[in-house]
């Protein structure tokens, strides 16, 4: 599965893994991961561990993530991103948005 | 042939046998099944009968003399191409093999003799259901195919009227090298170049999320604001964030323009960039393959906050004539190739650096062509190299937008407008744009758009810079000074509480054409011109040069007052536009 979605904490963490491509493809599946996580303050970890490329669409997913995580006092985290990946959210700013782990 | 009398009629049934008592029976049956009957005694026949009636269904008996059951079989299914013509073998074979060979000569079902009517009707059922599924997904292939065909039509044509809203009014293409390679019809990609009536160029390459009519859809609002603003000489900074306030509020969630924004000043020696999450924008050295300098991506792209931080300094740099500045979209760094692998950064710095002189545009195309192969593009790729050459400056290709005849002041008309900032105003507005924005609406300015700029931009930076803040020009003596002047106006600027500028133009009717009056007014403490008008221009210092500049372009420039009034009067007539 390019998705992974888990939650702890009672649902107040939900970890999103990514494997391989990041692209358009994954639109409805990353939407899926989060669209129920509607509970207040809850913490969006997006783990790119497994992702072996992002485009600007996957950029794109990021941002209605962010919207989501706002509308519900929540918040996201990309983590975990490789160093080419890391290059693609750096040159896009987006570490100004959401903080970028590890 | 035997026509059937009964008046719904659901086809027309060959029958194919060469015992006529068997055909007789047969064609009796499908009479009462609502079926009209034609009838052949062999293969030959068969085939010929096909032809000429166009039966909707086949009953074929295998063993007949001339062409077998197989044979005509095979030469009816290749006759029927698209449609779906079910044959029926008439057979009291038993063997699996005889039965099998029905099959791959295209057979469809069986019918065993003797017939019974129950039996042929079920079977007549069946394939007709087969028959009506046929013709439906047909029916639905065609309707898909001349839909697709429509919309493949209209995308052409809207792309045709769209691009050309978006480019046409684009300046200095026979300098500028390009290459837009749009994945789809629609291109997400989109290059604005401009000149600004200070006299340099802007150029924006921009590159909406994703590909296609969605993507495109940003690019006409970007534009209209990329060239009115550029028209009205309103400053990269600020044509940025206006852009980005406008794709903000038009684009949803997800959507965004990452682009790099290119100021070219006009004496050619420096250049501006403000790289929003594109690829490094590179400047060349005009005579070698040299990376003289490199503006990575230093603001978020526009749309997504609305704020987008591009009011912070630009990469700034020194450049020479000759040099090149080189952009291009994430396509061409992220183009796939045959086997998966991306092209990348090192491959587009290893083009650029083997190249030739002067060539490093036509190396990263044929590196990019040689690496991509036929694959088709999974991308918008565009590659820009803009050559900063004083040709480029021309603005002769360049027919500035004019107003309607109806709307436009006739040589007689006389106006007043006039626009006066008070205290923290004056660090937000910039008067000039609007100025200049009031003579396009109502005047043809042709070749005055430039010299108009250059006055009111002078009077106005004079009047904030020394009259409102009382900044000393004195300190732009020396190279450093310059950068402390800069760093105070900020600084005295972000203070600033009180004082005012006024900028009122009056346009006078005199004879066949007008002259335009520019009165500035500054709230500041004026200065001794008792004697300026007497001076030599060549008697001017550095810091007096804006006032050279002036008279070189006004009939006359007088102050007024103490010295923070000034009345400049410039003449309309004339415009070889």
């Amino acid at each position: 599965m390019p998705i992974n979605t888990s939650q702890t904490d009672a649902g107040k963490k939900v970890k999103i893994a990514v494997t391989g491509s990041f692209d358009f493809s994954l639109q409805r599946d990353f939407r899926e991961a989060y669209r129920n996580a509607t509970g207040p303050g809850v913490e969006f970890r997006v783990n790119l561990r497994g992702a072996d490329y992002m485009d600007s669409s996957a950029l794109g997913m990021l941002l209605l993530l962010r919207e989501h995580a706002e509308i519900h006092k929540g918040q996201v985290i990309v983590e975990s991103a490789a160093p080419e990946i890391k290059r693609i959210l750096v040159n896009a700013k987006f570490d100004r948005l959401f903080p970028i782990e590890g | 042939m035997t026509a059937s009398n009964q008046p719904t009629v659901k086809g027309k049934a060959l029958v194919v046998d060469d015992d006529p008592t068997n055909r007789v029976i047969l064609e009796a049956l499908l009479h009462k099944e609502g079926y009209a009957t034609t009838s052949a005694a062999d293969g030959v026949q068969a085939v010929q009968r096909f032809v000429d009636e166009n039966p909707d269904i086949v009953f074929m008996d295998v063993m007949m003399p001339e062409m077998d059951g197989y044979a005509a079989t095979a030469r009816i299914k290749e006759l029927t191409g698209e449609r779906f013509v079910p044959v029926i073998f008439l057979t009291a074979l038993t063997e699996d093999e005889a039965l099998a060979k029905c099959v791959a000569a295209g057979g469809d079902d069986f019918l065993a003799k003797p017939y019974k009517r129950a039996i042929l009707r079920a079977k007549i059922d069946a394939l007709e259901r087969i028959r009506d599924l046929y013709r439906t997904v047909q029916q639905q292939r065609e309707k898909i195919a001349r839909m697709h065909h429509h919309m493949q039509r209209e995308q052409e044509i809207a792309e045709h009227i769209f691009s050309g809203a978006v480019t046409a009014d684009n300046v200095g293409l026979d300098q500028i090298r390009s290459v837009l390679r749009p994945a789809a019809t629609f291109s997400g990609d989109l290059l604005l170049t401009a000149h600004h009536p200070a006299g340099g160029l802007h150029v924006l390459l921009g590159d909406f999320t994703g590909h296609g009519l969605t993507a495109a859809i940003g690019a006409l609002p970007a534009s209209e604001v990329f060239r009115t603003m550029t028209a009205k000489g309103y400053s990269p900074p600020e044509i940025l964030a206006a852009i980005n306030r406008k794709l903000h509020r038009l684009l949803p969630t997800g959507m965004f323009m990452t682009a790099c924004f290119v100021s070219l000043s006009e004496d050619l020696n420096s250049v501006s960039i403000w790289n929003a999450g594109m690829p490094d924008a590179l400047v060349l050295d005009g005579d070698s393959t040299t990376v003289k300098h490199r503006a990575p991506s230093e603001h978020l792209p526009l749309g997504i906050q609305a704020d987008t931080g591009c009011e912070s300094q630009a990469a700034r740099f020194d450049i020479v004539a000759g040099d090149r500045i080189l952009l291009c979209s994430d396509g061409v760094i992220e183009a796939l190739g045959p086997d998966g692998e991306r092209f990348g950064d090192a491959r587009y710095m290893q083009a650029i650096a083997h190249a030739a002189a002067q060539d490093s545009f036509q190396a990263v195309v044929a590196a990019l062509d040689a690496f991509c192969g036929d694959q088709p593009l999974s991308d918008d790729v565009s590659l820009v190299e803009i050559p900063c050459r004083p040709e480029l400056l021309k603005s002769s290709t360049a027919t500035p937008r004019t107003p309607d005849k109806a709307t436009q002041a006739c040589a007689k008309d006389r106006w007043l407008w006039s626009v006066e900032l008070h205290g923290p105003s004056l660090r937000h507005v910039n008067p000039v744009p609007l100025a200049i924005g009031q003579l396009l609406e109502v005047e043809c300015l042709g070749n005055h758009r430039q010299p108009l700029f250059t006055v009111l931009a002078e009077l106005y930076s004079n009047a904030l810079d020394h009259g409102v803040l009382g900044l000393d020009s004195a300190l732009k003596g020396s190279a450093e000074g310059f950068g402390q002047y800069y760093a105070e106006r900020e600084a005295r600027l972000e203070k600033l509480e009180r004082g005012f500028v006024r900028i009122e133009l009056e346009r006078l009717p005199q004879g066949c054409a007008g002259k335009l009056l520019i009165r500035v007014q500054d709230s500041g403490a004026g200065f001794d011109h008792t004697g300026w008008g007497d001076l030599p221009d060549d008697n001017l210092d550095f810091c007096g040069r804006g006032i050279g500049l002036l008279r070189s372009l006004c009939e006359s420039v007088r102050f007024e007052g103490s010295g923070n009034q000034v009345e400049a009067v410039y003449a309309l007539a004339q415009t070889d536009a």
